[in-house]
């Protein structure tokens, strides 16, 4: 079984099983899909000279909202009742924000790789890496509450009891990433 | 409350969030009070709410509760006030932290 989050030093330590190892990295690779832009394999709007600048935002065209329920979730719009400033707000960060989620993604995509070439499972995070941790783990728990139905009306879970086999993975994946992810900011937190 | 000189993100991730250039239209914008609002959700949990506040506005453990509290209690609440550049960069770094917030004028 998983092992809470210990602070050593200036370390935070966990441990995982490969079963977990696994369920959890197949998790960042959806996550990791859903974060790239469905156009990046072919756009030719995009100055090559801009894009290397990182200047994009300002020559390419405003990016549309996602139609995905999970990408809307993790890309929300800036501007409630105002169209129009919501658009110009996405055309200037939705390039920054894809980015520091997938670099998020990845940090904790390699903390899972180290974990499975470890015979203990063991994860070790540097506190400068902790920020990159808690926020994947978030947008893995925003992206199961998307598919598991979560919402402010909802009050909570689904009754497992009512989920198919696959939803029911999701569901217990949801609770293991929320007892793991307050373990974390609890020993970030912790004097 | 001041906002940060330099957010955590700024100087933990790999890819530094920013935003290319002022967002504003009109000039005469810059100078009205805007406000970062974060709303309620069900799936943020109320310890790592508190730890986005500690670690991204840099406020104490307290005024981050209490915040956090106000969110939960009250759907939604400003966190945070200032110029359109400044809070347009703090609803883009909640953005980046899952939380879920939006531009709104201060009244």
């Amino acid at each position: 079984m998983a092992h809470a989050f210990q602070r050593v030093g200036d370390r935070l330590e966990t441990q995982l099983e490969p079963v977990e190892q696994m369920l959890l990295g197949q998790l960042i690779d959806e996550l990791s899909d859903v974060l790239r832009r469905p156009e990046d394999a072919d756009s030719p709007a995009i100055d090559p000279l801009a894009k290397e600048l990182g200047l994009e935002g300002l020559t390419g065209v405003a990016p549309e909202p996602p139609d995905n329920p999970v990408a809307k979730r993790l890309l929300p719009d800036g501007y409630l009742d105002d169209p129009i400033a919501a658009t110009e707000f996405r055309r200037y960060t939705d390039d920054s924000l894809r980015a520091s989620k997938l670099a998020d993604a990845e940090v904790m995509k390699a903390g899972l790789e180290a974990a499975a070439d470890d015979p203990n499972g063991q994860i070790e995070i540097e506190l400068v890496e902790a920020d990159h941790w808690v926020r994947a783990m978030n947008d893995l728990r925003l992206a199961l509450g998307v598919e598991l139905g979560i919402t402010n009306e909802s009050q909570g879970q689904p009754d497992p009891s009512q989920l198919d086999e696959q939803m029911a993975g999701r569901a217990m994946l949801y609770d293991f990433l929320t007892w793991w992810q307050d373990g974390l900011v609890v020993a970030l937190m912790g004097e | 409350m001041d906002p940060p000189e330099c957010g955590i993100i700024g100087y933990v991730t790999a890819a530094p969030f920013e935003i290319a250039e002022p967002l504003t239209e009109e000039v005469t914008e810059t100078d009205k009070p805007w406000a970062c609002i974060v709303w309620d959700d069900p799936v943020n949990l109320m310890s790592y709410v508190t730890y986005v506040f500690m670690t991204y506005f840099h406020y104490s453990k307290e005024k981050s509760q209490q915040l956090m509290l106000k969110v939960h209690n009250e759907g939604k609440t400003a966190v945070n006030s200032g110029t359109l550049e400044e809070m347009e960069r703090d609803v883009a770094a909640m953005h980046s932290y899952g939380l879920w917030a939006t531009m709104e004028r201060d009244s």
